[in-house]
């Protein structure tokens, strides 16, 4: 595949962050579908559109609402082509292991961030409820055998508090593997080594890269 | 010179008037449990210990305000809802009050004087009237009727309703213009000389500026018009350069300016009474060694202090848990011995 396709992406975004109609929308969705097939829409062109989207905001072009806007509309077109045709998207679907948290928080905004990008990555996941101490979410961890915990955290203090589940975990089943992100993490790039993470990104789409990677998986069909 | 107050040096700085140095917010909030040894839920269901603690940490570091600010979520706590406390950090909302049309309409307007939360705050104020130095200023805090559904609804409850359910974000909106004013006049008549007034959603890093020029530019105006200290807008870290000429145009008397902003370029552009606070990052604060902060204070200094309207703070609005009191001393030196 060349990279014919990355025009049509600067024109879905384009169109994405003018607001245009869900029509409007449908039609440069269809366009690239004839073009360049279902599959590789699904599996390729929204993946890479996620990605743009989140470095435009990593890079301050676009603001959180903005990219958050936008990721919903991703999704949901997603969605509307998994209700009709599941055997298109990858094997993703069949992962079961990865776990979202927001951690001492209330915001929820990252955690949804992330849920849209891992719906449209075709990832399953376990969403953890709200509130839970470090005891609970431990217990959560164990009892569905998750390895891959996704955590969005708002404030600098959480953060490293978030240090001390990690702890508990690791010296548990030392290969759980913690994906970081949220606001303490972009400012202070180190953060999330001192807390004993594995890995930060500045943007969502590409922690759930690491994701495909750790997985030995390819997202991208 | 002569010695001057705190209050005379803030006046200066709005007439940018260059004096013997800058002035210096430290933001102390849940910092106040360290200072105590206690954990910050303890801390703050004690509203004197509050005011004798910002009594206590001014003369300790001879900064220029007492700084009543609880922490965010103690509005969601008057209007009904509640906190979550961890115990070495700011308290979160933990459940959201408006989750439906029908909330918004049982959301009433508390009675300040006697709310168990509000009281406390303005305890907390009458505290440092009562005992502390006439001459530094008593700082209150007010969230913007714009970002407060952040913490009512949540984050993306808020977002979705900019596409589906405008009709409650306006009566939202209306709700809690009333809430903020109401609110204000009770710290103003508790005894606050300024206001400061956390608008972080304003922010372009946040919102776009479609939601905000068409939703929450009139709220700010209509709150700055009725209040009656001087007001200072806060984006809690995040930019305010794309906003800057909105705030000063609807009457705000200054703004604290982020780390994403260029700081050199506002401070030339404006040119009008108006403070600009900042620009101090509270995580460098916390990481860097004493050496890094006082050459970043140095440079803070050289570069803006001639512009006359600077005071100094750190830009997230409150200090963070882990800040260090040797670091603070160290900077507070820094500025008390600039030349």
């Amino acid at each position: 595949m060349d990279d014919k396709y990355l025009v049509y992406i600067d024109i879905f975004i384009d169109n994405l962050l003018k607001d245009v109609s869900d029509n409007s929308l449908k039609q440069i969705v269809d366009e690239v579908i004839n073009l360049f097939g279902e599959t590789f829409f699904l599996n390729t062109f929204i993946v890479v559109a996620l990605d743009n989207l989140g470095k435009k905001w990593s890079t301050k072009s676009i603001s959180l609402s903005e990219l958050y806007f936008t990721s919903l509309k991703c999704e949901k077109i997603f969605k509307s082509f998994l209700l009709i045709n599941k055997s298109v998207v990858s094997k993703n679907l069949e992962n079961q292991n990865i776990g979202v948290i927001t951690y001492k928080d209330n915001h929820f905004l990252g955690k949804q961030l992330l849920k849209f990008c891992l719906n449209s990555n075709a990832y399953n996941f376990y969403e953890f409820e709200d509130h839970l101490d470090d005891d609970q979410i431990i217990e959560k961890i164990f009892e569905l055998d998750l390895k891959y915990i996704f955590v969005s955290v708002l404030m600098y203090d959480s953060a490293n508090m978030l240090g001390n589940l990690i702890k508990k975990v690791k010296g548990i089943k030392e290969d759980t593997i913690f994906i970081v992100g949220g606001a303490p993490f972009r400012l202070d790039k180190s953060l999330y080594l001192s807390i004993g993470a594995d890995y930060t990104e500045d943007t969502v789409q590409k922690s759930i890269s690491i994701l495909s990677k750790l997985d030995g998986g390819n997202i991208i069909s | 010179m002569k010695n001057i107050t705190s209050k005379e040096r803030i006046n200066f700085a709005i007439q940018r008037i260059i004096q013997d140095r800058p002035p210096i917010f430290l933001l102390f909030s849940y910092w106040g449990a360290k200072h105590n040894n206690i954990c910050v839920e303890e801390y703050f269901k004690n509203p004197n210990l509050v005011g004798r603690t910002q009594i206590e940490l001014q003369r300790e570091f001879k900064h220029d305000c007492y700084y009543t600010f609880y922490y965010a979520s103690l509005e969601i706590e008057m209007m009904g809802g509640k906190s979550y406390f961890k115990e070495y950090a700011a308290p979160v909302v933990s459940d959201l009050i408006v989750k439906c049309d029908k909330d918004v309409t049982k959301l009433k307007i508390p009675v300040f004087e006697n709310n168990k939360v509000s009281k406390k705050v303005g305890q907390t104020i009458n505290y440092i009237k009562k005992n502390g130095d006439s001459g530094i200023p008593i700082i209150g805090v007010v969230i913007s009727p714009f970002s407060l559904p952040i913490m009512q609804m949540g984050f993306s409850n808020y977002l979705n309703a900019f596409v589906n359910n405008e009709e409650l974000l306006n009566k939202l909106f209306k709700y809690n213009t009333k809430f903020t004013l109401a609110w204000s006049k009770y710290l103003i008549e508790s005894g606050v000389d300024s206001l400061v007034y956390f608008n972080p959603f304003a922010s372009r890093s946040l919102s776009s500026k479609t939601i905000y020029e068409r939703f929450g530019q009139s709220i700010d105006k209509e709150v700055r018009d009725n209040i009656t200290v001087p007001l200072i807008y806060h984006t809690a870290s995040a930019s305010i350069s794309e906003i800057i000429d909105i705030i000063i145009k609807n009457g705000f008397n200054g703004c604290c300016i982020s780390k994403d902003d260029d700081f050199e370029l506002i401070a030339r552009e404006i040119n009008k009474d108006f403070l600009l606070i900042g620009n101090l990052n509270g995580l460098e604060i916390v990481k860097n060694s004493i050496e890094n902060v006082k050459v970043d204070i140095d440079l803070l200094l050289s570069n803006y202090y001639k512009y006359g309207n600077i005071i100094i703070s750190d830009n997230h609005g409150e200090l963070l848990w882990n800040t260090d009191s040797t670091m603070l001393q160290a900077i507070v030196k820094e500025i008390l011995e600039y030349d």
